[in-house]
């Protein structure tokens, strides 16, 4: 029997509002980028330009498997 | 002490107006004098539901643009003697206005009114922020759907960033059946979703298109949603109306209060 469609409704709106609610913006990224890339120009010879940053959130990794794995 | 409540949603069409129009009526037949601002500019609707179209001189773009004083573009409804709506404008282009003549119409109307209701547009873009930007209390109007509760949150999220407003959820367009059925989000639902203080819940009412067609309000007339606008007036006024547990057959309410927690409270 097809399950009902608000659980539906509520694990997709709750993956979405969780998701959203947990990105970076684009502005508080930028400030972690340019305090990363100077600490690791102090130790390292190399254009600030030359490095590239990705943050991952790891409570939000395991977060966005389970959302992916409930819906298809 | 006057207040500036907006009424807001994120998505289109879930109800805004239609509940900017009842509670303004509701509020002035609690002896409240109550002001309608329309700040949906380019697509003018407030005025339209409420059967005044055919009263405007002139409007909002007018007043903040300086074109004409405040009270010439004050239009008082005369089925409610407490009750008075400045419509927005039709217009296509971008008028030059701005958050700070906005602000300075809100201080000066606090000082005859003691509720502004601003009707918002949809959308998250300038006219939200005009319409929000004098606020004391913003409502979020959504509907059990799920873009519309999307949206919602997106409209929170926004909101949590302001000093100096709190913020309220309004369920719209709810209807026992679906959700006795499975087929639509319960009030805890939303709550426990949006996280944020439930306000009231409106009734799914086919007398609201009726009442409409009449450019009327729904208060004091027949209907299940003329209680619910009814009780949301009494809670801003503040009164502690509990919520009803629309999904009992029988009219015992297994109730709770509006203004604890939706976490702690709906199971109690």
């Amino acid at each position: 029997m097809r399950e009902q469609s608000v659980t539906a409704a509520k694990e997709r709106l709750k993956c979405m509002i969780h998701y959203e609610n947990n990105i970076l913006d684009e502005e508080t990224m930028g400030y972690i980028r340019r305090d990363i890339g100077n600490v690791i120009t102090k130790y390292v010879d190399v254009e600030p330009e030359n490095i590239e940053i990705k943050v991952i959130l790891k409570e939000y990794k395991k977060r966005e498997l389970q959302c992916l794995n409930s819906t298809n | 002490m006057s207040e500036v409540i907006t009424f807001t949603s994120g998505k289109g069409g879930v109800g805004k107006t239609t509940t900017t129009a009842n509670v303004g009526v509701g509020l002035s037949l609690l002896e409240k004098k109550v002001i309608l601002i329309d700040t949906d500019i380019g697509l003018r609707n407030l005025d339209v539901v409420m059967g005044l179209e055919n009263r405007i001189v002139y409007n909002l773009v007018d007043v903040l643009t300086g074109k004409c004083r405040v009270k010439q573009a004050v239009i008082r409804d005369r089925r409610y003697p407490n009750l008075s709506v400045i419509p927005s404008a039709c217009v296509r282009e971008h008028p030059p206005i701005t958050i700070e003549a906005m602000q300075t119409l809100m201080e000066e109307l606090k000082e005859s009114y003691d509720y502004i209701l601003v009707d918002s547009p949809a959308g998250i873009d300038s006219g939200f922020d005009l319409a929000v930007c004098a606020a004391d209390k913003v409502v979020v109007v959504t509907t059990p759907q799920v873009a519309a509760v999307h949206d919602a949150d997106c409209v929170l999220r926004l909101l949590r960033r302001k000093k100096d407003i709190s913020t309220y959820l309004l369920i719209n367009s709810f209807r026992k059946q679906l959700v006795k059925e499975g087929n639509m989000l319960q009030i805890s639902d939303i709550c426990e979703l949006l996280n944020t203080e439930l306000l009231g819940v409106v009734l799914e009412d086919e007398h609201i298109i009726i009442s409409q067609n009449h450019g009327e309000s729904m208060m004091g007339k027949k209907g299940t949603s003329q209680t619910c606008y009814e009780n949301i007036c009494r809670r801003l006024v503040g009164e502690a109306v509990p919520i009803p547990d629309f999904l009992q057959e029988k009219h015992r309410f297994r109730g709770f209060f509006w203004n604890k927690p939706a976490k702690q409270t709906i199971n109690s």
